[in-house]
């Protein structure tokens, strides 16, 4: 009974630190795709620029 | 009691990991799976074929761009199709742990996801490379979604014949992110994926026609049986050994790709042969495999054989010095 009480705690625990990972992984995904878009853009503009 | 303690961690652990995407949320790499990254690289590398061979002058970082835009439409496409086809991916061994089947992505989240990413794609290749390209990129997207995974795929036999245009665009849209045309020799290259689909497609269909059957889906070897298949994929291959010879009659090409063509197009037809003529499902194994290296080295003989030219223009030039080239390659 108190094995399984233990069990149940730590499965929810374990599953709140695992939901926040992968939250925290999409985050810094997004963050990436977002500043990689800038970069793309920023690039395209000074080569637009140039005359190409 | 440490013993203990550890085994119900490690339980814990384990079965954590395992959650579900509705219990924990997926993954990065569970998205990343429904860009089917392994079709993913073979656009690209056909796209930047296209790119390499066409005529004319672009700058290394509007190329890059278009590759780009090439990987993440092809991308968006294998998402929305999975977002269509997760009833008979649940079915299918090949496809089952697949993100969605699998329960790691919700299926509205991966349809939204394929979308947007249509979207960007479609969008960005337009403004930074052309509309030709963006036009042609387009019409990929909604001829493999709409035309190949919702009309034809679950519909008729003929769903990979008429499918594999969706996967016989990309070098043309790489050709047009150069010219800013569609011209013969592009189209050439479009027609050499085109032929080349239906063979290598039922190459696999025949080894996994169980999965197919299971599935309801009426992939040829269901439909009309093994034998007609594989008369029908010599065919295919036979056809093909004229076309694959089109890019070096018309210029696109030299003498490396035409010779490296002939012998390639010589051991594919010599694999439809061997199938043809045995009930062994490894030979329809080995055709498959070779049909991947088939079109891979097609691509690649193609870019090598024009990489002399590469020097002439001024897509390097930004980059490297061309006079240094020249003296580096004699």
């Amino acid at each position: 009974m108190m094995a399984s009480k233990t069990e149940g705690h730590n499965d929810r625990q374990a599953i709140d630190a695992e939901r926040r990972r992968r939250q925290r992984g999409r985050n810094w995904a997004v963050l990436l795709a977002l500043v990689a878009f800038c970069a793309i853009v920023y690039g395209i503009t000074l080569v637009r620029l140039t005359g190409h | 009691m440490a013993d203990e303690s550890l085994d119900i961690a490690a339980n814990t652990d384990h079965r954590v990991r395992e959650l579900s995407g509705a219990v924990a949320g997926a993954r990065v790499s569970d998205f990343i799976a429904l860009l089917k990254p392994r079709v993913m690289s073979l656009v690209v590398f056909s796209g930047l074929a296209g790119l390499v061979v066409a005529p004319g002058h672009i700058h290394p970082l509007i190329a890059a761009v278009a590759v780009l835009c090439i990987a993440v439409g092809a991308g968006a496409s294998g998402a929305i199709n999975m977002w269509y086809d997760r009833d008979i991916d649940a079915v299918m061994t090949r496809t089952r742990n697949r993100p969605i089947p699998k329960g790691n992505v919700d299926p509205n989240e991966a349809l939204g996801f394929g979308l947007v990413l249509a979207l960007f794609s479609v969008v960005l290749m337009g403004m930074a490379v052309n509309w030709t390209a963006g036009s042609l990129l387009a019409f990929t997207i909604f001829f493999y979604v709409i035309i190949y995974t919702m009309w034809l795929k679950r519909r008729t036999p003929q769903n990979i014949v008429i499918g594999g245009a969706a996967g016989a665009f990309p070098p043309m849209i790489g050709w047009a992110a150069v010219t800013g045309d569609i011209s013969l020799a592009s189209i050439s290259l479009f027609l050499l994926i085109f032929m080349w689909t239906p063979p290598h497609f039922w190459a696999l269909s025949l080894y996994r026609e169980g999965d197919y059957a299971k599935a309801g889906v009426p992939m040829m070897p269901v439909v009309a049986g093994a034998r007609s298949t594989k008369i029908q994929m010599l065919v295919y291959t036979l056809v093909l050994l004229p076309i694959a010879l089109v890019p070096a009659v018309l210029g696109v090409a030299g003498s490396i790709y035409a010779v490296t063509a002939l012998l390639l197009n010589i051991g594919f037809i010599t694999h439809a042969l061997r199938v043809l003529g045995s009930s062994d499902l490894r030979r329809a194994q080995a055709m498959f495999k070779y049909s991947l290296l088939y079109l891979s080295l097609h691509f690649a003989v193609l870019m090598i054989d024009r990489a002399p030219g590469l020097l002439h223009i001024d897509s390097l030039s930004g980059l490297i010095d061309p006079a240094w080239l020249h003296m580096l390659v004699g």
